[in-house]
């Protein structure tokens, strides 16, 4: 028999038993703090200083009056008729216009997922192409399309037919814009959900003597819940805080961040402390539904690791007409204010009147005049972006699979509240904890790339936490099983299985800064102008050049459409594997 | 390969306590270098939280765990030098075959000949050469726990860790796969804990079985010593199929039953216990006669099958109590009608009657103990 000793067993892993472990005189074992512990800690001060820090500054404007504490903002908020309606109008229009996005985003992610259907990757990358969209472009489009004047309005009257209504503007029209332009976000979710579900469940559903759709409501349905919840929660709190959109097809609509932009911002009665009550307002509404969120999600972790792909069903004849013409139907729609902002763009515009008459000028006025705007916008986004997506990653991991009792929920709580802080309410707050004091952002890049990161975090977060959740914790377990030390495996177990996830999220993430207007609106200063500040400034002013506008709007989405397209190839290659 | 990697492994006073519930309450266990342990139980006893403390992916509240006798309880699992098999394979999806066995190799700094030929060695040990290059995806569960089991070996681990291994797996190569595990074990000389609610693995595969329930280990020994002579109702009532009859006991073999038996019981094995105690009956000690007069007990015939070998058949005695009785002819009586049965031998524990019915071996496994002789 050979020697007993471990060391003369041990191989080259020198470090594996080879030392004398000193014996804890404690019999009590602990966890050791270990690398994990002290990125937690980093991150929570990071995160604490630019995400929390500016949200107390505006609790300490909020909550004060003749410099001292009171409640006098809020009461006032609360008894003013117009914000009364604006609180009321944003959550029935956020739960309507969220419901609908979903009712037309599943049906078409589970037809993509589920059935092997011609142009899948076309659909996929309209869908993210159509997160990039700025709701407010949307809200632009349809107005120039539908309004009371709009193209298609004059131009069906012109030929004798009446539509249902005078205008889109309205609260309809908010509810209408809003669908089209979260949808994509919901069907990407699904999509991804329905995808990662394993086929041996619906195959042991229909062995049991489910038929199809049986198992669709019954197992397929319940197993992507975790992402629908999520898509409703994502595109309902998106459409609450949307600023543009109101402003542009609301018609007067009172909704909040439009009372509060106002209310902080507006020439004639300037009133930060109003505002800052108003947000805090807001802030309350999406903690309730944060939390209603994170009740639907609890108990519902369904973990998989099964490394069987889907299949994808055929389909034939008249059903694979129908799914095709309804996912045509529904990118159709969501696609709409491209297709205007690139025809009007190529149209003459004399003082805010189109003429059909063909024309480049747009663009020749456009370059002559914004060349820098649009790298500006690819650098801060840029940069913004890779910082998000480290994060993300980090925080996805620290509270999916470390569950610290206090940093876990505090990371996931902080990184969820910029869901709720619109871009206006965070640059109020990124103004008042940083105009001042011992670090000065304002007037520098900093502020945008900040504001950018902070906006986009919870969605980045999000997408990578429902990989994660998909990766059985057993993986990671294998690795340090094997001699990996928890790093390593995170590294090269963890991050490999979840990259689809990093590359789409940090791809929409990247889509969503370059197009980000509300915060910037308020943030930037010469030299750091980006393209969503030069396009809306310009659809704003009444009998602007909107051909400049539309053709900035083109720019803007080619400068996001082509790396986007170079990125999913080699997201496709990657995932093939 | 060299042989004689397998340390031997020690549990002192082990508790876990989880938010909520206390998995293990102060377990010991002695596991010889190079011997084959499983530790057997209900899901919910224990047992893979005591396997997870021994791989380093939970720690202990208290408690001391030796490797060779020396204390590792607050060694991380990367620097333990075990083998983990998952029951689910746990085989990374985006490495080749090639690569999920090389993963802890490159780990541990081998030359790169050195790992191919490690790796190629550990595929031809499972008998998957030639699949180095596919991807868990394209294999079989089989094939993968093949693969899951190589890649533990590849590194000659001290200690080769298994939590139910085998339970994915379809019946027939579930039972290929004991004899080809336990191969590997003995052919690489390495420590295995097996963990496993199957009862029919845990006794043809060990060299001890430790029996888990409720936090605590029943009964540690050979699995002759399980079987024959149970310490507890419930290891008497999780191995195999038993009745439970019961009475006192004086500790000295004699054994007063509450429901009267006719003539003197066979005498008991083992260290006796005292007071209240339970009767167990296995099937296959029993026997079934017509004659109703000179049998131990009587009762009256609910259900009575063939199984290839012999009969088995169901009696309802007079407390209500169904026993379960194997016999080799045919019996004379009539469901319904009333037999006697034989005590061919007997063992008896302690009562506990809170525990053992909730207890009760699975319906599969059952049922595959009763089928197997048959099979």
């Amino acid at each position: 028999m050979p020697s007993n000793d471990l060391r003369d067993r041990v191989e080259p892993l020198e470090e594996t038993l080879a030392p004398p472990a000193p014996v804890p005189v404690k019999r009590r074992a602990s966890r050791r703090p270990g690398v994990w512990l002290l990125v937690a800690l980093g991150l929570l001060l990071l995160l604490a200083s630019t995400i929390v820090l500016p949200q107390l500054r505006l609790v300490g404007e909020a909550f004060t009056d003749d410099g001292g504490f009171s409640f006098a903002n809020f009461i006032e908020f609360f008894t003013t008729p117009r914000f009364q309606e604006a609180i009321l109008n944003s959550l029935v229009v956020a739960v309507v216009a969220g419901v609908l996005a979903c009712a037309v985003a599943v049906p078409a992610a589970y037809v993509l997922a589920q059935f092997d259907l011609p142009g899948r990757n076309g659909f996929l990358t309209l869908a993210t192409m159509a997160t990039v969209s700025p709701p407010f472009l949307g809200a632009y489009a349809w107005v120039l399309l539908l309004g009371r004047g709009g193209i298609l309005t004059t131009q069906l009257r012109a030929w004798g037919i009446e539509l249902p209504f005078d205008t889109i503007i309205g609260p309809g029209g908010i509810v209408w814009v809003t669908v089209w332009a979260t949808q994509a976000l919901v069907f990407l979710l699904a999509y991804d959900a329905f995808r990662a579900i394993d086929p041996s469940l619906d195959e042991a559903s229909s062995s049991v003597g489910a038929g199809p759709w049986r198992t669709r409501l019954r197992i397929v349905l319940p197993m992507a819940v975790p992402a629908l919840v999520t898509g409703f929660y994502m595109s309902s709190m998106k459409i609450f805080t949307d600023f543009g959109t109101p402003l542009i097809i609301g018609g007067g609509t009172p909704m909040l961040p439009t009372a509060v932009y106002y209310e902080f911002l507006s020439e004639v009665s300037t009133n930060p402390a109003i505002a800052s009550a108003g947000s805090l307002v807001m802030l309350g509404v999406a903690c309730i539904a944060l939390a209603l969120q994170q009740w639907a999600l609890r108990r519902r972790t369904y973990a998989s690791v099964s490394s069987r792909r889907r299949p994808l069903q055929p389909v034939r004849g008249v059903k694979k007409g129908l799914m095709i013409a309804y996912l045509g139907v529904v990118f159709g729609f969501s696609f709409v204010p491209h297709l205007v902002v690139v025809g009007t763009s190529l149209l003459t515009w004399k003082a805010g009147i189109l003429k059909w008459v063909p024309t480049f000028d747009n663009y020749v006025r456009l370059f002559d005049e914004n060349l820098e705007v649009i790298l500006m916008s690819l650098l801060l986004a840029g940069i913004a972006c890779v910082l998000c997506v480290i994060v993300a990653v980090l925080v996805a991991y620290l509270t999916v699979r470390r569950r610290y009792t206090v940093i876990s929920p505090a990371l996931n709580v902080i990184t969820m509240v910029p869901y709720i802080i619109p871009g206006t309410v965070l640059a109020i707050g990124l103004i008042l904890a940083f105009g001042s004091g011992p670090l000065i952002l304002t007037g520098t890049a900093t502020i945008l790339v900040l504001a950018y990161f902070i906006r986009r975090i919870p969605y980045v977060t999000k997408s990578i936490e429902a990989a994660l959740t998909q990766v059985h914790p057993a993986l990671e377990e294998a690795a340090m099983s094997v001699g990996a030390k928890p790093m390593r495996a995170f590294r090269q177990i963890t991050v490999p299985l979840v990259r689809p996830a990093i590359v789409s999220g940090g791809t929409v993430g990247f889509l969503q800064m370059v197009t980000e207007l509300s915060a910037t609106v308020m943030l930037y200063s010469v030299p750091f102008i980006t393209m969503t500040v030069v396009i809306f400034t310009n659809a704003m002013q009444p009998a602007s050049p909107f051909g400049v506008a539309s053709a900035m709007t083109v720019v803007l989405m080619l400068a996001v459409y082509i790396p986007l397209y170079f990125v999913r190839r080699k997201f496709a290659s990657v995932t093939s594997v | 390969m060299e042989r004689g990697n397998g340390v031997a492994v020690g549990v002192e006073a082990i508790s876990k306590e989880f938010p909520g519930h206390v998995a293990l309450k102060g377990v010991d266990l002695e596991i010889e270098a190079r011997s084959f342990t499983t530790l057997l139980g209900p899901s919910g006893c224990g047992k893979t939280t005591l396997l997870r403390i021994l791989a380093g992916f939970e720690t202990a509240t208290s408690g001391r765990v030796t490797f060779d006798g020396r204390d590792i309880a607050r060694m991380p699992s990367w620097k333990r030098n075990i083998g983990f098999v998952f029951q689910n394979y746990a085989l990374w999806p985006h490495m080749s075959i090639r690569d999920n066995i090389a993963y802890g190799l490159k780990l541990r700094k081998l030359g790169k000949e050195q790992i191919a030929e490690r790796v190629a060695e550990s595929l031809r040990m499972v008998g998957l050469d030639g699949r180095a290059e596919a991807f868990p995806g394209q294999l079989s569960g089989g094939q993968q726990q093949r693969v899951a089991i190589a890649r533990a070996l590849a590194l000659r681990p001290n200690v080769l860790l298994l939590d139910e291994p085998l339970s994915n797996l379809d019946a027939k190569m579930r039972i290929g796969m004991r004899q080809e595990l336990l191969r590997l074990q003995r052919e690489v000389g390495i420590t295995a804990v097996y963990v496993t609610h199957d009862q029919e693995e845990a006794l043809e595969m060990s060299d001890q079985v430790a029996v888990m329930h409720d936090g605590r280990i029943d009964q540690v020994g050979s699995p002759q010593a399980i079987y024959e002579t149970p310490e507890t109702a419930f290891v008497a009532s999780f191995i195999g199929h038993v009745t439970l009859l019961g009475g006192v006991s004086d500790g000295a073999g004699g054994f007063r039953s509450d429901l009267p038996i006719a003539g003197a019981l066979p005498a008991f094995d083992g260290a006796l216990p005292t007071g209240r105690v339970q009767l167990v009956l296995r099937p296959e000690d029993l026997d079934l006669v017509d004659d109703v007069e000179h049998a131990h007990l009587r009762g009256t015939l609910v259900r009575s099958s063939y199984h290839g070998r012999g009969y088995r058949s169901a009696l309802r005695l007079a407390d209500g109590t169904l026993c379960e009785v194997d016999h080799r002819r045919p019996v004379a009586a009539a469901t319904g009608e009333e037999a006697g049965i034989r005590v061919g031998a007997a063992a008896l524990v302690p009562e506990s009657d809170d525990y053992y019915r909730e207890a009760a071996p699975e319906a599969e496994s059952a049922e595959e103990l009763v089928a197997a002789p048959a099979a």
